[in-house]
C-alpha cells in the first residue's frame, strides 16, 4: 500500500467514535461478567444435584463469556485504538500495532487505557 | 370370522350423493326455525374391499356431513329441541335407532338411526352439532369420478368444504341433466 | 451421563433454569443493542463519509459493520440457540418429571418406599405396610387386587393364606410402581443428558471472529469473509446433522432470527437440510419438500431411462456377459431406483389428490428409500388449536400412503365438525420403518413376523420425540397435542412416551397389542390422559394375550381411560382396520370419541 493517505477527517467526530467504541467494549464486558457469575452459580447448583447439565453449562458459559464475548470486546477495543491513533496521525491498517496506541494517541482523552492493556502490547 | 357376502343394496355410488343430500334436506325440513348449516363436507369414498375384506371388493362407502356453527350449536333449539324432535321422528318412521347416547344433563352425545335402505343418519351433539349421512358399503359405479353439484341442504352453507376439496363438479359444470333422486337405477343418467 | 437420583429430582428447584434463561434472554437483547450502536452511531454518524474519508476509512467502517454482524450471529447461534433455548426446554421437561415424581410419592407414601441408585431405582413395600398386612389391616383396593374377601379372613387358615396373597399383591404393586419410577427417572435423565450434549457442542466447530486491525489483517480478512458468507449454511448443516446440536425450540428461534433474504438463500442452497428439520415452520418445510419430491421424481425418471438404455445396449452388444459385474451393478441400481420411484410417485399422486376435505396438505418430511416414510399433515399444525399426530401400524408404507392420508383426513374432518370454532390439524406420521408383517396368523407371514419384535418401535422413539418437539416449537402460542396410534403404531407411541417427556398432552391408542408398558402411569402424559380402545373380535387380541408388547391397555389394571369401539367389518383382520369405517348400523362411537378427545372435550367421557 502507498504511504500515509491524505484524508478528510473531523478529529472530534473520530474521537467521539472512539469513545463510543470504548463504551461498548466496557458495557459488553460488564454485562458478560455479570451473566457469567449468575450462570456459574446455577451450573454449580445443578452439578451438586448430580445433573450432567451442570458441568456442561459451565463449559458453555466459559466458551461464551471468555472466548466469544471477550473476543468481540477486544476487537471493538482494537478498532477504537486504531481510530484513536488515526485521529492524530494516519496509519495504514497493516502497519498498526498496539504500541502505536500507547505512543501516538492522545492518551489524556483515554486515561489509564494504555497501561491497562499493557499485556496486549508486547512491543511497548 | 365369517366371509358373508355383503348385503344387497338398493342404490349405487352415483345414486348415493343425490340420495344422501335428499336425506339431509328431508331431515332439516322437519326442524323449525332452522338457522342454516355452517359447513358441508364430503369424505373420499372409502374402498370397502381394502378396509372390510375381500368380499367387499368393488364396493365403496359414501359419507357426507353438515355442521352448525359453534354459536348455533350452543342454542337450546339446536342442541336440545332438534335432538328430541329427531329422535321422535326417526322412531315414528320406524328407523332402527341403534344408538342414543345423548346425556340428559349436558345434551351431548349422538343419535344414530339406520333407514330401511341402509342409509345411516348420525346426529351428533358437542361443541359442534352435526348431521352425518352414511351409505355404508354400496356397489361402486364403474368409471364414476365425482358427483355433479347439488345445492347444500338448507340452501346455503358458509363454507362448502366439499366443493373446495374438489369432491364434486362445480355448479354449472354438469354434463348431464339434473339428477332425480327418486329415479330407479335403470333410469339414472349416470348408471353404467 | 446424568447421575440424577430421585432425591435430586425431588429436591432441586428447577426454576433456576427458567430464571437463568430469562437472564440470558435479557443479555442477548442488551448485547444486540450494543451491536446496533456500532452500526447506527459509529458507522453511520461519527464515521460517516463526511466526517471521515480516506483509503482506509471504508475498511474501518466495514470492520465496525463486521463486528456488529459477527456478534449478532454469535448471539443467535450460541447464546440464544445453544444456551438459552436449551435452558428453557430443559426447565419445562424437568419440572414435568418432577411433578410426576411428586404425584408418585403421594401415591406411595405410607405403603411403599423408594430405594436404589440413580440408575437403578426401585420401589419396595414399606415395613409399616408389611406389618399392617400381618394384622390384616389393609385397604379395600389391595384386598380386591389380591382376590381376598372378608369371608376369607374368618378362619385362621383362611387368614394366613390371605396374608400370603396380600403380600404377593402388594409386591406386585411395588413392581408396577418401580416401572413408573424408572420411567420418570429415564425421562429426567434423557432431558438432562440431551441438554448437556447440546451445551457441550458449543465448542465443537465455532465460527471464526473477524481479524483485528493490524499486521495480519490483510492476510486474514478475505478468508474470514469467505467463511462468514457460508456461516448460515454451516450452522444449518450442524442443526440438520442429527447430533445433539440444538433443541427444536433453538432451531425455530434461529430460523426466526434470519432475515427473509437469508432464509430464502438457505432454502435455495440447501433445501434437503430444511425439509425435515424439526423446529422449522410447517409453511416453510412443506413447499421445500414438495419441490424436493418433484425433483426426485424427475431425476429418478431420467436416471432410470438412462440405465435402461445402457442395459439394453449392453445386451445388444454382448457386454452384458463380458462385463457381467458392471451389468449386474446397473441392474441393482435400477432396482433400487425403481423402488424409490414407485414410492415417490405414490406419494406425489396422494398429495396431488389432496385431503379431499378442502384442507391443505403439508408435506413435513419424506424418504423414498426401502418401504418409504413420510409425515403429512391435514391442515397447518402451526396455527391449529388442536393437533393430532397419528402413527399408523403394520404394513404401512408409501405405496399405501393415500389410504393413510385419508384416515388422517377423516380424523381431521371429525374434529373440525365436533369443535367448529377450533382449528384442528392431523398429522399422519409414518417417519419410521413400520413392520412389514401383521400378526402371525397361520395363513400369512413368516414364523417370526416383524410385528412381534419391539425393534422397530424402539428405533422410532427419538425421531417421533423430535418430531413432536418440532411441532411444539414451531407452533404459535400454546399447543394442545394428542399422540395417536393404530396397531403397531401404538407400540411406537407407547415406547416413545415412556422414554421421553413428549411434547403431547394425551395419547389415544386403538387396536393396540400393547404400549410396551405395564401401566398407563409409565407414560409421560400420565395415566389420566391415556385413552385406549379395542373392538371385540379384533385380530390383534392374539398379540395382546401374549403380553409381548406390554400389558393390555384396555384392562382396568392398566390404569388408563377406555372407550368403546364397535367391531366394523367381517373377520378379525377387517375389524382391526375398520375403526374409522362406516357400515350400515355399525355405530360411529370410536370416531366420535376420538374427535372429542382430540378437541379437548373429555369432560363427559370419563
Amino acid at each position: 500500500m502507498s504511504g500515509a493517505d491524505v484524508f478528510t477527517m473531523e478529529p472530534e467526530k473520530v474521537h467521539e467514535a472512539v469513545e463510543v467504541l470504548f463504551g461498548v467494549e466496557a458495557e459488553a464486558d460488564r454485562m458478560t461478567d455479570g451473566l457469567r457469575t449468575e450462570t456459574e452459580s446455577v451450573a454449580t447448583a445443578l452439578a451438586n444435584a448430580q445433573c450432567a447439565i451442570g458441568d456442561a453449562l459451565m463449559t458453555a458459559s466459559d466458551f461464551w463469556c471468555v472466548q466469544r464475548a471477550l473476543g468481540f470486546t477486544s476487537l471493538v477495543g482494537n478498532l477504537g485504538e486504531y481510530l484513536a491513533v488515526c485521529a492524530e496521525q494516519a496509519v495504514e491498517i497493516d502497519d498498526f500495532n498496539a504500541h502505536d496506541f500507547a505512543t501516538l494517541a492522545d492518551l489524556d482523552r483515554y486515561p489509564g487505557r494504555a497501561a491497562e492493556n499493557a499485556s496486549a502490547r508486547p512491543d511497548w | 370370522m365369517g366371509q358373508d357376502p355383503p348385503p344387497e343394496r338398493e342404490f349405487d355410488e352415483a345414486e348415493a350423493y343425490p340420495l344422501l343430500e335428499q336425506a339431509a334436506a328431508d331431515t332439516i325440513a322437519a326442524l323449525p326455525d332452522f338457522p342454516g348449516f355452517e359447513s358441508r363436507r364430503y369424505l373420499r369414498p372409502e374402498d370397502c374391499g381394502e378396509t372390510l375384506g375381500s368380499e367387499y371388493e368393488g364396493w365403496v362407502a359414501i359419507e357426507i356431513s353438515y355442521g352448525f356453527s359453534g354459536e348455533n350449536s350452543a342454542l337450546p333449539l339446536v342442541r336440545t329441541d332438534y335432538t328430541n324432535l329427531l329422535r321422535q321422528i326417526w322412531e315414528e318412521a320406524g328407523f332402527d335407532v341403534h344408538r342414543d347416547s345423548i346425556d340428559p344433563e349436558t345434551g351431548n352425545g349422538s343419535l344414530e338411526a339406520e333407514r330401511p335402505d341402509g342409509v345411516n343418519l348420525w346426529w351428533g351433539v358437542a361443541k359442534g352439532v352435526s348431521l352425518t349421512l352414511q351409505t355404508g358399503c354400496i356397489p361402486a359405479t364403474p368409471d364414476f369420478d365425482k358427483p355433479d353439484y347439488i345445492s347444500p341442504a338448507g340452501g346455503t352453507v358458509t363454507t362448502d368444504h366439499a366443493l373446495a376439496g374438489d369432491l364434486m363438479n362445480p355448479p354449472g359444470d354438469s354434463t348431464t341433466e339434473a339428477i332425480d333422486p327418486f329415479a330407479t337405477a335403470s333410469e339414472s343418467p349416470t348408471a353404467g | 451421563m446424568s447421575e440424577m437420583h430421585w432425591k435430586d429430582l425431588k429436591q432441586t428447584d428447577f426454576g433456576m433454569l427458567k430464571s437463568l434463561a430469562d437472564q440470558w434472554d435479557a443479555y442477548i437483547n442488551d448485547m444486540v443493542a450494543q451491536a446496533e450502536i456500532l452500526t447506527a452511531d459509529v458507522v453511520k454518524k461519527h464515521l460517516s463519509a463526511e466526517n471521515y474519508e480516506s483509503e482506509t476509512a471504508d475498511d474501518v467502517r466495514h470492520q465496525a459493520d463486521l463486528l456488529a454482524d459477527s456478534i449478532q450471529d454469535d448471539l443467535h447461534e450460541y447464546a440464544m440457540v445453544k444456551i438459552r433455548a436449551t435452558l428453557e426446554d430443559t426447565h419445562v421437561e424437568l419440572v414435568e418429571c418432577q411433578a410426576q415424581l411428586m404425584d408418585l410419592i403421594e401415591v406411595v407414601t405410607g405403603e411403599y418406599r423408594f430405594e436404589g441408585s440413580s440408575q437403578e431405582p426401585y420401589v419396595v413395600v414399606s415395613n409399616g405396610h408389611y406389618e399392617r398386612i400381618a394384622e390384616l389391616d389393609v385397604s379395600a383396593a389391595l384386598m380386591e387386587r389380591a382376590g381376598v374377601k372378608e369371608s376369607d379372613l374368618v378362619t385362621d387358615f383362611g387368614a394366613n393364606e390371605s396374608r400370603g396373597r396380600l403380600i404377593e399383591a402388594a409386591e406386585a404393586v411395588a413392581g408396577e410402581l418401580t416401572e413408573v419410577l424408572k420411567a420418570i427417572m429415564t425421562r429426567a435423565h434423557h432431558a438432562d443428558d440431551e441438554a448437556a450434549a447440546i451445551l457441550r457442542s458449543i465448542v465443537d466447530t465455532p465460527a471464526e471472529q473477524p481479524p483485528p486491525l493490524g499486521a495480519t489483517y490483510d492476510d486474514l480478512i478475505d478468508d474470514y469473509e469467505t467463511a462468514n458468507a457460508e456461516r448460515n449454511v454451516a450452522f444449518l448443516q450442524e442443526l440438520a446433522s442429527g447430533e445433539s446440536e440444538a433443541t427444536a425450540t433453538g432451531v425455530n428461534d434461529w430460523w426466526d432470527s434470519l432475515s427473509d433474504e437469508e432464509q430464502a438463500a438457505l432454502i435455495d442452497s440447501n433445501p434437503e437440510l430444511i425439509g425435515g428439520l424439526d423446529g422449522i415452520p410447517a409453511d416453510v418445510r412443506s413447499p421445500v419438500n414438495y419441490d424436493l419430491l418433484t425433483t426426485e421424481v424427475e431425476e429418478n425418471g431420467a436416471r432410470i431411462e438412462e440405465i435402461q438404455a445402457q442395459l439394453d445396449q449392453m445386451l445388444a452388444d454382448g457386454s452384458s456377459s463380458s462385463q457381467a459385474e458392471e451389468y449386474r451393478d446397473l441392474q441393482m441400481e435400477l432396482g433400487e431406483l425403481q423402488e424409490r420411484q414407485a414410492n415417490a410417485t405414490s406419494l406425489q399422486e396422494a398429495l396431488d389428490a389432496g385431503s379431499g376435505s378442502g384442507e391443505d396438505l403439508f408435506l413435513l418430511d419424506f424418504d423414498t428409500a426401502a418401504d418409504g416414510q413420510a409425515a403429512v399433515s391435514v391442515g397447518n399444525p402451526d396455527d391449529a388449536d388442536h393437533t393430532a399426530v397419528y402413527v399408523p401400524g403394520t404394513t404401512s408404507d408409501l405405496e399405501g400412503v393415500s389410504g393413510l392420508i385419508s384416515d388422517a383426513a377423516i380424523l381431521q374432518a371429525d374434529a373440525a365438525t365436533w369443535a367448529p370454532d377450533d382449528k384442528t390439524a392431523v398429522v399422519m406420521w409414518l417417519d419410521y420403518d413400520a413392520p412389514d408383517n401383521a400378526m402371525p396368523i397361520k395363513q400369512e407371514g413368516p414364523l417370526y413376523p416383524e410385528a412381534y419384535t419391539t425393534e422397530q418401535a424402539l428405533d422410532s422413539r427419538s425421531g417421533l420425540n423430535s418430531f413432536l418437539e418440532g411441532m411444539e416449537a414451531s407452533h404459535d402460542g400454546e399447543s394442545h397435542t394428542t399422540l395417536m396410534g393404530h396397531s403397531y403404531g401404538t407400540v411406537a407411541t407407547g415406547a416413545t412416551a415412556a422414554e421421553y417427556q413428549i411434547a403431547a398432552d394425551q395419547i389415544i391408542d386403538f387396536a393396540s397389542p400393547g404400549l410396551l408398558v405395564d401401566t398407563a402411569d409409565e407414560l409421560s402424559v400420565g395415566g389420566d390422559n391415556v385413552w385406549s380402545t379395542r373392538a371385540d373380535g379384533d385380530v390383534i387380541n392374539l398379540a395382546v394375550t401374549t403380553g409381548a408388547m406390554g400389558a393390555d391397555p384396555t384392562a382396568t389394571e392398566f390404569g388408563g381411560n377406555t372407550f368403546d369401539a364397535d367391531a366394523i367389518g367381517d373377520g378379525g383382520s377387517a375389524i382391526h382396520g375398520g375403526y374409522l369405517s362406516a357400515n350400515g348400523n355399525d355405530p360411529n362411537t370410536a370416531r366420535e370419541t376420538m374427535a372429542l378427545i382430540i378437541t379437548g372435550q373429555t369432560a363427559g367421557l370419563r
